[in-house]
């Protein structure tokens, strides 16, 4: 018998491997059916003009979706505003955060309870924030304009806060910003407290000042919890809908773009092609802000 | 052994996955195994004290009816036409929908309607007793059948301070002449009192704001062949007539919170809102003092939307016979009632006998409105809409009014102060865009 044709028998490392694989076949199985049969499924669609009715057949159309959508104007104006209100927010709230968690990152009374309010915004339901905001700015009655108009004298008559597109982009970057700066906050914090004591003590008797251990000390211990911070808030912002919304109806992001599109015109083959055009864009921002940001901190 | 164990051990659980997949893609509709033939009611009014009189009326009829059991889902008005839209589109939809007309309108579009059921279940109950107008409505394209059967309706108009026109002086903001001399009067928002309050924000309320003077100018949205014609003369006199209103209105998208509050409030003298007014009003015990008007130029006009509730097309027949037996049992006098008492005064009666019987009356806040409630009863006989005409609804207009293109330029023209022409230009273009698709 030659002895390349001689099966050998399975090793106790292979077997362990096969009997791993074999457990979590039933996760790969899950994933590949909540996640990737979606993803199929979407970008199958973008290629069809879809009926609502099951029952009526989808028809094929090609690219037209995505030609009709490169071709539109819109799309682009849609486009460059979700990328500042993404690039605004995403730097306000990371460096609302950090500040924050710098200041917190020291013993002083009360910091439990100090900690949990600042947590308040987060955790409090977004529909009811909003609902807040609005009666701030209400024309009528708003705590805001009273002060500006009847109080302060500031402004002769209260402004449509929301319907000015620079004032509702500013009004929903202050709001999304405060809404989610706790969330950065926390990270950091987290981060802040695992680095070592005995760094800054070698950085101050190298006579480093404040400012030195921050920068050399501080910053790149926790520069990959600010990319992940500032990576994961870039693809939640980036299809932020909900908040944006119920604030103003004069902001044109992605997200409203979407549900405008999917369910106002019920244009679901559109509405896909949409997606895989973001998800592409998306995907791209992502490698290239990681690759930035861990070389820089490699080096 | 270890090999085939750890096997059989992954494929259950694989199966059992797949099993738990499997329980929650089946339907809710149909029938089960004791004979029952179950039916499930969707519907948009899912505030606890609406879903308890709803679950009254279910637990009445399935003791009344054995081998019926009606399931009730309530979804949140907010995300509801969006949730019938994913469910549709997932080949799930209710035996029973509850909805506005634009919804229906969609559904019947997309041909999932049972037509002929819904009209079977308005001749059962008699043709003759409901509105006119409002049956118009709900006419479905094949020219044969109805997109639902209506239970309730609500109304828009000009609700007005009596107390304070009659402090001035003024005419009841019937004519568009009394309508602008009186939000001219008014008018001081130094002292936050505004001369009209109508809707501007880019939603349905714009639009049917708008409907109601267009409609009063006599203004169609589609000619005669289906072509837009958005920019008619009608039309055109109709958004002059709104720009120059809306120089006497709190600036900005005002919705039905910003309404309803300047009215409760006292920082109107008047309004364009629904019968939903008619609550948050006498909670302020202002009741005695509001008035109702019908607008009028070349003809009275009002906008009203139905809440029909329609039978799937997707169920067998069994499950349709069910239905029809739930919705005339919705129907009667008392269960109409109870249906119309759960917010007295926003929904209306669609039937004569409803309107007239004394124990419909008998709610607190219908008997504090005295007469207005008449002419609100009364305003049913002129309610004309976009899309319908003569009995026959055009088919786009339904998605027309779902992409909300109509509110747009509303709101482009009023609040953004876009050029008029040019907006209208836009919208029609957009509309006609939206028929060809």
């Amino acid at each position: 018998m030659k002895r390349w044709k001689k099966k050998s028998p399975l090793t106790m490392k292979k077997k362990e491997s096969i009997l791993g694989f074999l457990l979590i076949l039933p996760v790969i199985l899950l994933i590949a059916f909540v996640v990737l049969y979606p993803i199929i499924y979407n970008v199958k669609i973008s290629f069809f003009d879809v009926a609502l009715n099951p029952n009526k057949p989808d028809i094929f159309i090609g690219w037209e979706n995505y030609i009709d959508l490169l071709t539109d104007k819109e799309f682009y104006k849609v486009l460059v505003v979700t990328i500042l209100f993404v690039a605004a927010t995403v730097i306000l709230s990371t460096a609302l955060g950090l500040g924050v968690a710098l200041l917190f990152n020291r013993k002083f009374r009360f910091r439990g309870a100090a900690r949990a309010l600042v947590m308040l915004s987060f955790v409090t339901p977004a529909v009811s924030l909003v609902y807040v905001w609005k009666y701030m700015f209400n024309g009528l009655y708003g705590i805001v304009n009273y002060a500006l108009v009847d109080v302060l004298h500031i402004l002769e008559t209260a402004p449509a806060w929301f319907d000015n597109i620079v004032f509702a982009f500013i009004s929903v970057v202050i709001f999304d910003t405060w809404r989610l700066y706790p969330y950065a906050f926390m990270t950091i914090l987290a981060a802040l407290q695992t680095i070592d004591t005995s760094l800054y003590e070698a950085a101050k008797i190298d006579g480093a000042g404040a400012w030195a251990r921050f920068r050399y000390v501080t910053l790149p211990e926790i520069m990959p919890t600010i990319a992940t911070i500032a990576t994961l808030r870039m693809i939640w912002n980036f299809y932020k809908f909900d908040e944006i919304y119920l604030l103003t109806q004069q902001l044109p992001v992605i997200g409203v773009y979407l549900y405008k599109t999917s369910f106002a015109s019920n244009d679901f083959g559109m509405a896909a092609a949409i997606t895989v055009i973001l998800f592409v864009i998306v995907m791209s921002l992502v490698f290239l802000l990681r690759k930035v940001v861990f070389k820089k901190n490699e080096t | 052994m270890k090999k085939r164990a750890s096997k059989i051990i992954a494929m259950i659980m694989a199966a059992s996955m797949l099993a738990g997949c499997g329980a929650g893609a089946s339907g809710d509709s149909g029938k089960s195994e004791d004979g029952k033939v179950t039916i499930e009611f969707m519907h948009d009014e899912a505030e606890e004290d609406r879903m308890a009189v709803y679950d009254e009326i279910i637990k009445d009829f399935m003791a009344e009816n054995p081998d019926i059991e009606v399931k009730q889902t309530a979804i949140s008005e907010d995300g509801f036409e969006d949730k019938v839209k994913t469910l549709i589109s997932a080949g799930e939809m209710p035996a029973i929908v509850a909805g506005s007309t634009s919804l229906m309108q969609l559904l019947d579009g997309e041909e999932m309607i049972n037509t002929k059921a819904n009209k079977e279940v308005v001749e059962e109950r008699g043709r003759d007793d409901f509105y006119e107008q409002v049956l118009s409505l709900l006419n479905a394209q094949d020219g044969e059948g109805m997109i639902g059967v209506p239970i309730s309706t609500w109304v828009n108009g000009i609700w007005y301070r009596k107390d304070l026109f009659a402090e001035k002086g003024l005419n009841p903001p019937e004519t568009w002449e009394d309508i602008l001399t009186a939000a001219k009067t008014f008018h001081d928002p130094d002292n936050k009192m505004y001369g009209i309050m109508f809707g501007t924000e880019e939603g349905a309320i714009a639009q049917n704001n708008f409907e109601l003077f267009a409609g009063s100018n006599g203004a169609q949205l589609f000619d005669e062949e289906g072509n837009v014609q958005f920019t008619s003369p009608e039309m055109k006199e109709t958004m002059e007539f709104y720009k120059e209103l809306y120089q006497y209105s709190l600036p900005g998208s005002n919705g039905t919170t910003q309404i309803r509050d300047a009215m409760v409030g006292g920082n109107t003298a008047m309004c364009v809102y629904s019968s939903y007014i008619l609550a948050p009003l006498y909670n302020a015990e202002m009741g005695e003092k509001i008035g109702y008007c019908v607008p009028e130029n070349t003809q009275k006009s009002v906008y009203s939307s139905p809440s029909i509730y329609t039978i799937s097309n997707t169920i067998s027949d069994e499950e349709t016979e069910a239905a029809k037996k739930f919705i005339s049992y919705m129907l009667t006098d008392e269960v109409n009632i109870k249906v119309l008492h759960i917010a007295p005064g926003g929904p209306q009666p669609v039937m004569k006998s409803v309107a007239e019987n004394p124990e419909y009356r008998d709610a607190d806040v219908l008997q504090v409105y005295g007469e207005e409630i008449d002419k609100i009863a009364d305003a049913l006989n002129y309610i004309n809409v976009f899309g319908t005409q003569d009995g026959i609804t055009d088919s786009h207009i339904g998605a027309i009014s779902n992409s909300m293109i109509i509110s747009k330029a509303i709101n482009q023209i009023l609040v953004q102060d876009q050029d008029m022409d040019e907006m209208m230009q836009i919208a029609q273009e957009d509309m006609e865009k939206e028929i060809s698709r």
